[in-house]
């Protein structure tokens, strides 16, 4: 599998929360060649077998992006929607959204300029569409829409909508691609809903009933000009290995463990603190009688804006930490 | 057992959320000889197991945290150490603390102060945000970034000691206070002939949400559960209501997170007994792990006592020992003859 190729693919196909069927398709074909079974359960969750004879050990990246929903077409042929997933006002005005179809528009504020800062109930969604009847022929009441600025290398790094948290599907991808062996009964679980509360990982793990976790997410890089330090990481660094986070605080066992890994197989690695986000990892370490729970993370700056950037070098440390941990003899207690 | 010093050692040791293997494993031997089995389970909750030896009992989870509020490290600026928190710390409190840093071995820490000589008059009035305090631990950059990994966490630290006659003052006796009470209910009981199967659940996580007693009680799949909490002791300076006097004895919570017929119970043990208690009224969320508790598997019928303490989540947190010895009394005597007393109708 090419990195950068399959990033692009993964970043363009269309998966806003609950509306996840394109990506999935996309997962589901990609990864068909490395699993013994591939199955969708009823949250939307793609949860990819690889059977071994060791504990249960769980890998997920979610694949849902943040968007918006159309709410309702006004006479005039402009679009109102809803916010799905934490897009605020100010991340969307001015930009440009995408349809599944294809039907792209820009998002503005029905307020004059100068005025304070608009709410997202003042915003519309313009698709170029003169009238109601003529948007009806486009999109529906329902339809979701996401940002779309298609991925971009420049040395090694990635410009993209969506690396959040597609580049983690990818690496997820490139695990299964390099596993040599599997001591491990490994789920690959790519992951639906994360984005409005972590949804659908709290449906797979019960349904998996993993020993071990490993939830592979975006963390935002604290080395731009605006970073208030809530975060520890920087792009380049390596692999991030999570400690904590604003919904979950790993399991010492799993850190050490990957540290370990880290340093016998020399991959560069940094620990990853951030409290201003949430992750997959949250609602993974108390399931069921609980699960020891850790976190691989790749730093993104500009998280959640149209245009994210990150570190191809990182995404292939994060391969590397995760293929030798599930290739590594796990125990239970 | 001595309630103090039993207290003076669970205080001492260092458990912020996630990482309360210390406390867990003191807990458990401590427990050992008071029931028949104890465990750890993924999430490091402390176990213990006493069996009435009758088929069909009903099984009674108590509840405690093992954990206390502490820090961890996000990164180190010229040698000073950048935190963030674990739990529900109070900033304002912050400045001028000393803090354990939990490397191995553990180094002193103290968080910066400014002196108020070099303070202006609006800094003077003003809280200092969490992200502009610092750690000292006095060394320079190069030093302090080999010795403490980001991600390292941090306590504070603080001596246990008797204030006044009957109060302890120190860190962490949220919730190591109740734990305590826990062990001394057990000695109670110890010559007691039980008609439930009991799991003490000494539980991690609390302070971050409650996951360890969420899978702890998945796990012993419990018909009926008490948690065991502090709540705000009465100061001065503070509100009459939802407060209760140090010497007052435990609160017994009532609201829609406990059943009504376990708040009933224990208030009629607490009068049989002649022993001191507070009614604690809450609306909702009790935010305790009873709040947890209450929707494991299928439901539980939750009871909540809880332990007057001053200062919560300060390293000076106070109770009182005769709270202790009577929450330990009530408790106990709620749970002698429960299986034949519960009603049929749990929820009820």
């Amino acid at each position: 599998m090419e990195l950068f190729e399959t990033l692009s693919r993964l970043t363009a196909a269309h998966g806003v929360s609950g509306r996840e069927e394109e990506v999935r398709a996309l997962l589901a074909q990609l990864a068909q060649p490395y699993c013994d079974e591939v199955r969708t359960d009823v949250m939307g969750n793609l949860i990819c077998r690889r059977a071994g004879e060791g504990p249960r050990v769980m890998l997920s990246a979610h694949m849902d992006t943040a968007g918006l929903v159309v709410s309702h077409i006004q006479e005039e042929g402009y679009l109102r929607f809803s916010s799905v997933g934490g897009l605020t006002a100010r991340q969307l005005r001015g930009q440009s959204v995408r349809f599944a179809n294809g039907i792209t528009g820009v998002v503005d504020a029905a307020t004059e300029k100068g005025e304070k800062e608009p709410a997202l109930s003042d915003l519309y969604l313009d698709i170029g569409a003169d009238s109601r009847s003529e948007a009806e022929k486009l999109v529906s009441l329902g339809d979701t829409a996401a940002f779309h600025v298609p991925a971009r290398q420049q040395g090694e790094r990635v410009l993209s909508s969506g690396l959040d948290d597609r580049a983690g599907c990818l690496v997820l991808l490139l695990v299964m691609e390099a596993l040599k062996s599997a001591p491990n009964d490994l789920y690959f679980v790519f992951t639906a809903q994360s984005r409005v509360g972590l949804r659908g990982v709290q449906t797979a793990a019960y349904a998996v009933d993993p020993a071990w976790a490993v939830v592979v997410s975006a963390t935002a890089a604290d080395d731009t000009p605006q970073a208030d330090h809530r975060g520890s990481c920087a792009l380049g660094r390596g692999a991030g290995v999570k400690v904590m986070d604003g919904s979950v605080i790993c399991h010492p066992r799993a850190v050490e463990l990957l540290d370990r890994l880290a340093e016998k197989h020399e991959i560069p690695v940094q620990h990853e603190v951030y409290k201003a986000g949430r992750s997959d990892a949250g609602a993974v370490y108390t399931t069921r009688v609980g699960v020891i729970t850790g976190g691989v993370s790749f730093p993104v700056r500009h998280l959640g804006a149209p245009v994210e950037i990150a570190d191809l070098n990182d995404l292939r440390r994060c391969v590397q930490l995760l293929q030798v941990f599930a290739e590594s003899e796990l125990s239970d207690l | 057992m001595d309630l103090f010093e039993t207290l003076r050692a669970l205080s001492a040791l260092p458990g912020p959320s996630g990482t309360e293997e210390p406390v867990s494993r003191a807990v458990r031997e401590m427990m050992a000889p008071l029931v028949d089995r104890v465990y750890t389970d993924r999430l490091g909750n402390a176990v213990g197991e006493k069996n009435c030896g009758r088929p069909g009992a009903p099984r009674l989870l108590l509840d405690a945290h093992l954990d206390e509020i502490g820090f961890v490290v996000t990164g180190v600026e010229e040698g000073f150490l950048r935190i963030q928190t674990i739990g529900g710390v109070d900033a304002r409190v912050l400045p001028g603390r000393e803090m354990t840093i939990l490397t191995n071995p553990p180094l002193f820490g103290v968080v910066a102060a400014l002196p108020p000589h070099l303070q202006t008059a609006e800094e003077m009035e003003k809280t200092i945000p969490l992200d502009q305090l610092r750690i000292d631990i006095g060394m320079d950059q190069q030093a302090a970034a080999a010795a403490v990994p980001v991600g390292t966490r941090a306590v504070y630290r603080a001596e246990c000691f008797r204030l006044g006659k009957d109060q302890v003052c120190g860190k962490a006796l949220d919730d190591r206070a109740c734990i305590t009470a826990l062990l001394r209910t057990l000695e109670l009981l110890r010559d007691r002939e039980l008609d439930v199967d009991l799991t003490v659940l000494c539980s991690t996580f609390e302070e971050t949400g409650g996951a360890g007693a969420a899978t702890g009680a998945f796990g012993a799949r419990p018909d009926l559960c008490v948690a065991v909490d502090v709540t705000h002791g009465r100061t001065p300076d503070g509100p009459k209501s939802g407060t209760f006097p140090l010497g007052g004895g435990p609160a017994i919570g009532v609201g829609p997170n406990m059943a009504r017929w376990m708040s009933q119970r224990m208030e009629e043990k607490a009068k049989a007994a002649k022993l001191p208690y507070g009614l604690e009224v809450l609306p909702g969320d009790t935010g305790t792990n009873a709040w947890v508790l209450q929707i494991s598997r299928e439901g539980v019928a939750t009871g909540l006592l809880s332990l007057p303490l001053k200062y919560m989540h300060t390293p000076v947190e106070v109770v009182q020992l005769s709270d202790l010895e009577a929450l330990a009394q009530l408790l106990a005597d709620f749970i002698t003859g429960l299986g034949k007393e519960a009603p049929l109708c749990w929820s009820c």
